[in-house]
C-alpha cells in the first residue's frame, strides 16, 4: 500500500498512579546494576530505564554525533574511538580518537555512505511519535497519552497496545541512578493490553501516590524558574508495545517478562512490534513554566495552507492535489513549511556553570512520508518567527501522506497528518 | 698460466657490537640496541698468502669479530669462521695490526667489536688496480699494462669495472675524471669526463690525454670514492673499484654485548622504519608489524600491547615521557623519524628502570646531530612538508633543526562533504625538533632537546538551507617539552646518566555543548648510576621522578568510556559535570636492578622498583626476575615475571568526577620463549606469555557522597583481565639486498567487570594477527617492499533493534551480550617502491606507498540506521597511493 492514503491512527491511554510506592525504591544492591552508564544501551528490558533517565536529563537533542547520525559521517562520530576521545584530559584516548575520526570520514568520503531507508521513510509499521498531555503534571495530576503509528503496508490488520508506567526519582532520599528494569518499577498494576477496538478509552490519575516532591534534593524546588530541566528530577515513564497483526502476550505474562525480555518489540507474536516510551516529569504544582506541548499554527506545501487530514475528505481536499509539468518525467520538488504558534516557544530553567540559567526552549519538527524523499528528516527555524522548512521530492504521481511533529527538548509533542495527491498534466 | 695473490679485506655483515663498560645513550637502555658511527679503517695490512694455499690454488674468506678498543686499536682477533691451509693464521697476524678510527657514539668514542670478513683471492691475469673499501688508496696495488691500442695513440683509455666489497657487479655508478690534462697549455681548460657503469659493472672512458686526474665514483647507497689516477700516452689502464656499501648510522645495527636487562626486546632499526611498506616511512608506525601488538582500527595509532589497553603502555623519548606519539593519533609521528636512532619495544616483562605502565614500553632514542659537515634535507609528501637541517657549530657542539607542517587542511577543506557537513579549517598539525649536542670529552656528553606539536581539527555541521544542522566539534591538541640528557663516565666502572625533563601539554577542546580545556606541566627527572663491580656482576639503581601541574576547565557529560562500552551511547549521555581548578601529583619512584653472569652461559637480572602515585595517594612496590640461558652456541632461552602497576587515569581518580578510592591497576607478566638464531642473517624469536590483571577500572553507579551530595562514583576497581598466548618471529635482519619478518601472534584477552562475573573478550581481543614484512634492494637505487597483514577482525557488541525514545524523537539501540559478535577477518597488502639518486652531495630519493593494493573492504566498525533495523559496515581505506620526494645534501 506504498503510497497509499490512510487514515491517520492514534491511541489514547490515560495513566493513573497507585496509592503505594514501589518498594524497589527502597535499595537496589549494587549486584543488581548489571548494565552500567558506560555500557548504555538496552541489553534487555530493565535498561531501558537507564535509556529514560538520560535521554531526559541530558537533552542532548541537537548534539553534532546524534545530527551527524542522520547524514554522513555519523559513523565516524559514534565510532568507540570518538567515545573514547570524549574522556577528559586522557590524551591518549584523545588522540587516538581523532585519527579515528579523520580516518574514518576520509574512508567515507572514498568508499561512499551507507545505503539506509531514511528516517522519514514511512514502508512499514512504524510509531512516529507519543505525546503526553500535558507533557510535564504535578503531583496529583493525570495525562493522557496518544501514540500516532502508521501501517502502510498492513491494509487495516489490527493494533494492539501493551503500556505500563514506572515512577522514577533521584535525590537522597532514593537509591541513585537505580537501574531496576520495568518489572521493579510497575507502581500499581499489571500491564493494560488493548487493542484498536478499544479506541477512546481512558485511564484516569485521580490522586498522587506519593509525596513526589519529597523526592527532590533540598533546594532545587526553590528555584525561581521552576526545577531545571537537566537536574535531578522525578518523573513518570511510560512504555507502550504496539503490536500490528500479531498478539500481546497477557499481562501477567508480560509483567514476567520484563526484566528478561531484550526488545519488549518481541513481544508481539506473529505480528510488527514496536517498542517506544515516553518521560513525563513531575514538577511542583508552583512550578511558574510547566512545560507544554507545542502547537501548528498551519503548515504549507508550495505555500498553500493545508487541511489536516482528519478535517477533509480527499475528494474535497483540492489544497493537497499538485499538478506534474507537462513535459518530462512527473516529478515535484515541493517546499514544505511548518508554523508553529509563539505560544510554543516557552523558556526553562538549564544548568550552567555560574548555577542554572532561562533559555529559549528549542522546537523542531520532524518529517514523515510514505513516498518520496525528504530533503532532512528535521527541521528547526532559523528565528523564533522563522517557519521549519523542508524540500519534498516526489518521483511519482500517487496519493502520499505526509506528517509533521512538532517537538521540544522536554518532551512536548503534537502533529499534524496531511494527505497530498500527486497527477499527471 | 699466471697467477698474482691478491688480499682484499672485506667489512662483513656490519654487525658491530659494543663491548660492555663504556658509558653512554645506548648503554642506559639495558643494553638495548642502537646505532652509532661505525668504526673506520685507517690502517689496512696485507695478509700473506700462505704457500700451501697458493700451491694449491685455495682462495678462502676468513670471518673473524675485531675487538676494537675506544682508541681504535684491534685488541683480540676471534676467528668465526675458520679456512685452514693457513689462512687463519695469516689473516689473524694481519687484522692485529688494523689501525681504526673508533666507533662513535654521541660524539664519544666507544669500544666495540666488529665482524671482519678477510677475503684471499688468486689474482687472474687481468691487470686491474684494486681499491680500498675506506678510501685507503696507499694500500691499493697499481699494476698497469702498457698495450695500447692504435687508435688511442697519444691518448690513455681507462676501463674496469665497479663493484661491491661482495664482488657484485654496480650498475649505474657514474665515474668522473676531471684534472688537467699533463701535455696541455697551462690556459687549456681542465678536462672533464664522466661514464656510467654497465650491468655487468664495467666502464669505459677513451681518448684521455695523458695527466693526473681527480677521479670520483658516485652510486646509490655506497659511499663515494674519490682518488686519482695518472694515465701516460698511449696507455690502456684496466682498473676495478670496489665500493663500500654506505655505512651511516641508519645502516649500522649495534648490538649490546650484554644480556638485555628485559626479557624482551624487539627492535627496529631506521634502515628497516623508513621503508616498511604502508607506514609511509614513519618511524613509530613500524611497531604495529611487530609481534604481541594488534592491528589498530582504521589505521590508527593505538598500540595495544599483548592484550592491554593502548593507555597501559609507557612512551618514552630519551627516557623522558612522552605527551604522545602521533599527530591526530596515528596520521604520523610527532618526532621526526630521520632524527631517531632507533626505537626499543618492550612487548612485556621489561626492566624495573620503567614503571607506571602495566602493558608494554616503547623507548624512542633520538640520534645525535651529525658532525662531519652540514647536511640537509626537505621532504615532501601527500600530507606534509618537512626539512631537516643539521652540522657542526664548534669542535664540540653540533646541532639538528627540523620543522614539519600538514598541508591536508587545504585540501580537505575544500572537498563537498554532502550538505550536512563541513571540515573547516583543519585538520592540520606542525612539530618541530631541537638537538644540541654537546661532547667536550669522552667521558662527558651532554644532550638537548626541545620538541613541540599542534593538532588542530575542526568539524564544523553547518547547513545554509538548513539550519537544523548546526554546531561541531573541535580538538586542539599542543605540547612543548624540553629535556636535558648527561651522560657522565667516571671509571670504566662507574658511569652515570642524568635525564631531566620539562612540558607543556595541553587541550582545548569542544564536542557539541561540552568542553574541556586542560594545561598540564610535567616535570621530570631521572637518573641512573651504574655500577661494575666486576665482569659478572653489576649493579643499577636510578631514581625516576614525576611531577604534574593541571589546571582544568570542563563541561562534560557524566558518562564516561570504559573498556567493554558498546559502540552506541550517543544518547546515554549523563548529566552534565562543570570541574575546574588545579591539580597537582607527586609520582616518584626509585629502583634498583642487579645482573649477574657468573654462571657460565647464563645471565639473571632481579630487580625492585617501588613508586608513589599522588593522585591517588597510593604505593606499590614491584619485584621483577628475568633470566637468559645459552643452551647451545645460537640458541637462547629466556623467561621472566614480574609485578607492574600503574594508576588509573586522572579523570578516572578525580575527587570532583571520578573515585579517589580506586586501588592502582597491577598486572603480573610471565613469560618463557627461545631465541634461535638460524644463519647469520636469520634469526627465529618464539615465546609464550601469560599476564593477569587486577583492580581494572570499570564503570559503577554505586552511591558516594561528594562535596557533601550524593552522587554515584562512576568508576570503580573491581574489574579483572587475564591475557594469555605466543608470539613468533622470523626475521631477516638488514643486509644489502633484503631484510623482513613475518611475526604471528596467537592470543586471547579477556575481562569481567567484577570477580564471579563471566569472562568476555576484550575490545580488542584479536586471537590471530599475522604480519609478513619484506624489502628488497633492486640494485641502480630502486627497492621494492611488500607488507601483508592478515588479522582477526576485532570483537563488537552487536545491537538487535532499537527501541523509540518518544521523548527525545530518537532510537536507543538494543545491545546483545557485550563483545560477543565479531567482524570478519582483516587483510591488506601493502606495497612500496623506492629509487634514489646520488650525485656528489646531493641525493634525491623518491617513494611510491600503495596501501591497500587489491582494495580490501574490511570491516572496522559497524554502522547501523537511524531505527537500527539495518546494518552495515565501516570499512577500511580503500586503495590509496601515496607519494612522496626527498632531496638532500
Amino acid at each position: 500500500m506504498r503510497n497509499g492514503t490512510f487514515e491517520n491512527n492514534k491511541r489514547n491511554i490515560r495513566l493513573f498512579f497507585d496509592e503505594n510506592p514501589p518498594a524497589h525504591f527502597a535499595g537496589i544492591p549494587k549486584a543488581q546494576n548489571a548494565v552500567t552508564p558506560a555500557k548504555a544501551g538496552v541489553q534487555n528490558a530493565a535498561d531501558l530505564h537507564h535509556f529514560v533517565d538520560s535521554r531526559l536529563r541530558g537533552n542532548d537533542v541537537f548534539s553534532p554525533s546524534e545530527t551527524l547520525s542522520f547524514g554522513k559521517g555519523g559513523c565516524c562520530t559514534d565510532s568507540p574511538f570518538l567515545k573514547g576521545a570524549r574522556g577528559i584530559f586522557d590524551m591518549a584516548s584523545q588522540t587516538a580518537g581523532m585519527a579515528a575520526v579523520l580516518l574514518c570520514t576520509l574512508s567515507l568520503i572514498l568508499t561512499g555512505c551507507f545505503d539506509f531507508e531514511s528516517n522519514h521513510m514511512v514502508t512499514k509499521f512504524k510509531v512516529l511519535a507519543v505525546q503526553a498531555e500535558p507533557p510535564e503534571i504535578a503531583p496529583g495530576e493525570g495525562f493522557e497519552m496518544e501514540v500516532l503509528y502508521a501501517d502502510p503496508a498492513g491494509n487495516g490488520r489490527e493494533v494492539s497496545f501493551a503500556w505500563f508506567m514506572c515512577i522514577n526519582a533521584l535525590s537522597p532520599a532514593a537509591p541513585l541512578r537505580p537501574e531496576i528494569g520495568l518489572g521493579a518499577c510497575i507502581p500499581a498494576q499489571s500491564p493494560v493490553v488493548e487493542t484498536a477496538a478499544n479506541d477512546g478509552h481512558i485511564f484516569v490519575a485521580d490522586e498522587t501516590p506519593v509525596d513526589l516532591m519529597s523526592l527532590y534534593p533540598d533546594g532545587l524546588l526553590n528555584q525561581p524558574g521552576g526545577v531545571p530541566v537537566d537536574a535531578q528530577i522525578v518523573y513518570v515513564t511510560a512504555v507502550v508495545v504496539a503490536c500490528a497483526g500479531g498478539q500481546l502476550p497477557g499481562p501477567a505474562r508480560l509483567e514476567a517478562e520484563m526484566a528478561i525480555v531484550k526488545n519488549p518489540a518481541n513481544w508481539c507474536e506473529g505480528g510488527d512490534g514496536f517498542a517506544t516510551y515516553k518521560v513525563i516529569r513531575v514538577t511542583p504544582p508552583t512550578n511558574p513554566r510547566p512545560n507544554e506541548n507545542p502547537l501548528f499554527e498551519k503548515v504549507q506545501v508550495q505555500a498553500r495552507t493545508m487541511a489536516p487530514l482528519a478535517a477533509v475528505n480527499m475528494a474535497d481536499n483540492t489544497s493537497g492535489v499538485f499538478q506534474c509539468p507537462r513535459t518530462g518525467k512527473c516529478e515535484l520538488k515541493l517546499s514544505l513549511e511548518a508554523h508553529l504558534t509563539p505560544e510554543s516557544l516557552q523558556t526553562y530553567h538549564t544548568k550552567s556553570p555560574d548555577g542554572f540559567a532561562l533559555i529559549d526552549e528549542v522546537l523542531y519538527v520532524t518529517w514523515y512520508t510514505t513516498g518520496g524523499e525528504m530533503a532532512y528528516d528535521r527541521s528547526i527555524a532559523a528565528s523564533p518567527s522563522s517557519p521549519y522548512e523542508n524540500k519534498w521530492l516526489v518521483k511519482a504521481p500517487g496519493d502520499y501522506t505526509l506528517w509533521a511533529v512538532a517537538h521540544d527538548v522536554r518532551g512536548g509533542v503534537s502533529w499534524e497528518s496531511f494527505q497530498i495527491r500527486i497527477i499527471e498534466n | 698460466m699466471k697467477r698474482a695473490m691478491l688480499l682484499i679485506g672485506v667489512w662483513g655483515a656490519f654487525a658491530v657490537m659494543l663491548l660492555t663498560g663504556h658509558a653512554g645513550a645506548a648503554d642506559d637502555t639495558d643494553g638495548a640496541a642502537s646505532l652509532m658511527t661505525p668504526p673506520i679503517l685507517l690502517e689496512y695490512v696485507n695478509a700473506e698468502y700462505p704457500a700451501q694455499a697458493l700451491e694449491q690454488n685455495l682462495q678462502a674468506d676468513v670471518l673473524a669479530m675485531l675487538e676494537i678498543d675506544a682508541e681504535g686499536n684491534v685488541t683480540a682477533v676471534d676467528i668465526t669462521q675458520p679456512a685452514g691451509h693457513g689462512f687463519d693464521e695469516a689473516a689473524t697476524m694481519a687484522m692485529q695490526q688494523f689501525r681504526f678510527k673508533p666507533a662513535m657514539q654521541n660524539g664519544e668514542p666507544i669500544s666495540c667489536l666488529l665482524e671482519y670478513r678477510y677475503r684471499f683471492v688468486l689474482k687472474t691475469e687481468t691487470v686491474e688496480t684494486v681499491t680500498d673499501a675506506v678510501n685507503d688508496t696507499d694500500s691499493a696495488s697499481d699494476i698497469s699494462n702498457t698495450a695500447v691500442a692504435e687508435e688511442n695513440q697519444g691518448t690513455a683509455v681507462l676501463t674496469g669495472k665497479v663493484t661491491d666489497m661482495d664482488d657484485r657487479a654496480i650498475e649505474d655508478a657514474i665515474i668522473y675524471l676531471s684534472g688537467q690534462p699533463g701535455g696541455a697549455a697551462e690556459s687549456d681548460a681542465s678536462l672533464e669526463l664522466e661514464a656510467r657503469t654497465r650491468p655487468d659493472g664495467g666502464f669505459e672512458l677513451t681518448a684521455i690525454p695523458p695527466g693526473t686526474y681527480e677521479l670520483t665514483i658516485q652510486a646509490p647507497g655506497y659511499q663515494i670514492y674519490y682518488g686519482g689516477e695518472q694515465l701516460i700516452s698511449g696507455e690502456l689502464k684496466e682498473v676495478s673499484y670496489r665500493l663500500v656499501k654506505e655505512t651511516d648510522e641508519y645502516e649500522v645495527v649495534v648490538r649490546a654485548r650484554r644480556a638485555p636487562r628485559s626479557v624482551t626486546r624487539r627492535e627496529i632499526t631506521a634502515q628497516e622504519i623508513t621503508k616498511i611498506p604502508g607506514t609511509d616511512g614513519d618511524a613509530l608506525r613500524a611497531i604495529q608489524n611487530m609481534p604481541g601488538t594488534a592491528r589498530s582500527a582504521m589505521g590508527g595509532g593505538e598500540i595495544i600491547v599483548r592484550g592491554s589497553s593502548h593507555a597501559d603502555s609507557g612512551f618514552y623519548y630519551d627516557n623522558m615521557e612522552a605527551p604522545w606519539l602521533y599527530h591526530f593519533g596515528g596520521l604520523t609521528s610527532v618526532i621526526n623519524s630521520d632524527l631517531l636512532e632507533n626505537i626499543d619495544f618492550y612487548p612485556g616483562n621489561f626492566s624495573v628502570r620503567f614503571g607506571r605502565a602495566t602493558g608494554g614500553v616503547i623507548d624512542v632514542k633520538t640520534r645525535a646531530p651529525k658532525s662531519d659537515r652540514f647536511h640537509g634535507y626537505i621532504d615532501m609528501d601527500l600530507w606534509d612538508t618537512g626539512i631537516l637541517l643539521e652540522g657542526p657549530v664548534s669542535d664540540n657542539w653540533s646541532i639538528a633543526v627540523s620543522g614539519r607542517r600538514s598541508y591536508i587542511d587545504a585540501i580537505l577543506s575544500n572537498i563537498d562533504f554532502g550538505d550536512d557537513f563541513k571540515m573547516k579549517a583543519a585538520p592540520r598539525y606542525y612539530d618541530f625538533q631541537v638537538i644540541a649536542d654537546y661532547h667536550p670529552s669522552e667521558k662527558n656528553n651532554l644532550r638537548l632537546f626541545f620538541f613541540g606539536t599542534d593538532d588542530k581539527l575542526v568539524f564544523l555541521y553547518d547547513n545554509t538551507e538548513n539550519p537544523n544542522f548546526g554546531g561541531g566539534d573541535n580538538v586542539h591538541l599542543m605540547a612543548y617539552q624540553g629535556q636535558v640528557a648527561w651522560s657522565y663516565r667516571l671509571s670504566k666502572k662507574v658511569s652515570n646518566q642524568l635525564d631531566a625533563g620539562l612540558g607543556y601539554w595541553g587541550g582545548n577542546n569542544a564536542y557539541g555543548k561540552y568542553e574541556e580545556k586542560w594545561n598540564v606541566m610535567p616535570i621530570m627527572l631521572r637518573d641512573e648510576l651504574q655500577l661494575k663491580f666486576s665482569k659478572t656482576n653489576e649493579l643499577n639503581v636510578g631514581v625516576d621522578f614525576k611531577a604534574e601541574y593541571a589546571l582544568i576547565d570542563m563541561r562534560v557529560p557524566g558518562d564516561y568510556y570504559v573498556e567493554g562500552s558498546p559502540d552506541f551511547n550517543a544518547s546515554a549521555h549523563d548529566n552534565t559535570v562543570f570541574i575546574d581548578g588545579k591539580r597537582f601529583a607527586l609520582k616518584p619512584g626509585m629502583y634498583a636492578e642487579y645482573k649477574n653472569t657468573m654462571v657460565p652461559k647464563t645471565t639473571l637480572i632481579a630487580g625492585l622498583r617501588t613508586d608513589y602515585f599522588g593522585n591517588v595517594d597510593r604505593w606499590s612496590a614491584d619485584p621483577r626476575f628475568a633470566a637468559r640461558y645459552e643452551l647451545f652456541k645460537n640458541t637462547t632461552l629466556k623467561t621472566g615475571v614480574g609485578l607492574f602497576h600503574q594508576a588509573p587515569d586522572y579523570a578516572q581518580g578525580d575527587e570532583d568526577y571520578g573515585n579517589p578510592n580506586l586501588e592502582l591497576m597491577q598486572a603480573v607478566h610471565t613469560s618463557f620463549g627461545v631465541e634461535q638464531k638460524l644463519s647469520e642473517n636469520v634469526e627465529l624469536s618464539v615465546e609464550g606469555f601469560y599476564k593477569h590483571l587486577d583492580n581494572v577500572v570499570t564503570a559503577s553507579d554505586a552511591p558516594m557522597i561528594r562535596d557533601g551530595q550524593m552522587d554515584i562514583e562512576r568508576f570503580d576497581s573491581d574489574g579483572e583481565g587475564r591475557v594469555y598466548g605466543m608470539e613468533a618471529l622470523l626475521k631477516h635482519n638488514p643486509t644489502d639486498r633484503f631484510f623482513g619478518w613475518v611475526s604471528y601472534t596467537l592470543m586471547k584477552s579477556e575481562r569481567r567487570d567484577a570477580k564471579g562475573e563471566n569472562w568476555r573478550v576484550f575490545d580488542y581481543d584479536q586471537r590471530h594477527v599475522l604480519t609478513a614484512v619484506g624489502t628488497l634492494t633492486l640494485g641502480r637505487g630502486y627497492s621494492v617492499g611488500l607488507r601483508f597483514r592478515l588479522v582477526s577482525g576485532n570483537p563488537y557488541t552487536p545491537v538487535n533493534g532499537g527501541i523509540y525514545d518518544g521523548d527525545s524523537d530518537n532510537y536507543v539501540p538494543v545491545y546483545g551480550q557485550t563483545n560477543s559478535a565479531r567482524m570478519p577477518m582483516f587483510h591488506q597488502l601493502d606495497v612500496r617502491f623506492d629509487k634514489k639518486w646520488q650525485w656528489t652531495r646531493l641525493a634525491l630519493t623518491t617513494y611510491l606507498d600503495i596501501k591497500n593494493v587489491y582494495n580490501a573492504k574490511n570491516p572496522e566498525f559497524p554502522v547501523y540506521s537511524s531505527d537500527f533495523s539495518q546494518k552495515d559496515w565501516v570499512t577500511g581505506l580503500p586503495i590509496i597511493p601515496s607519494v612522496g620526494v626527498k632531496l638532500e645534501y
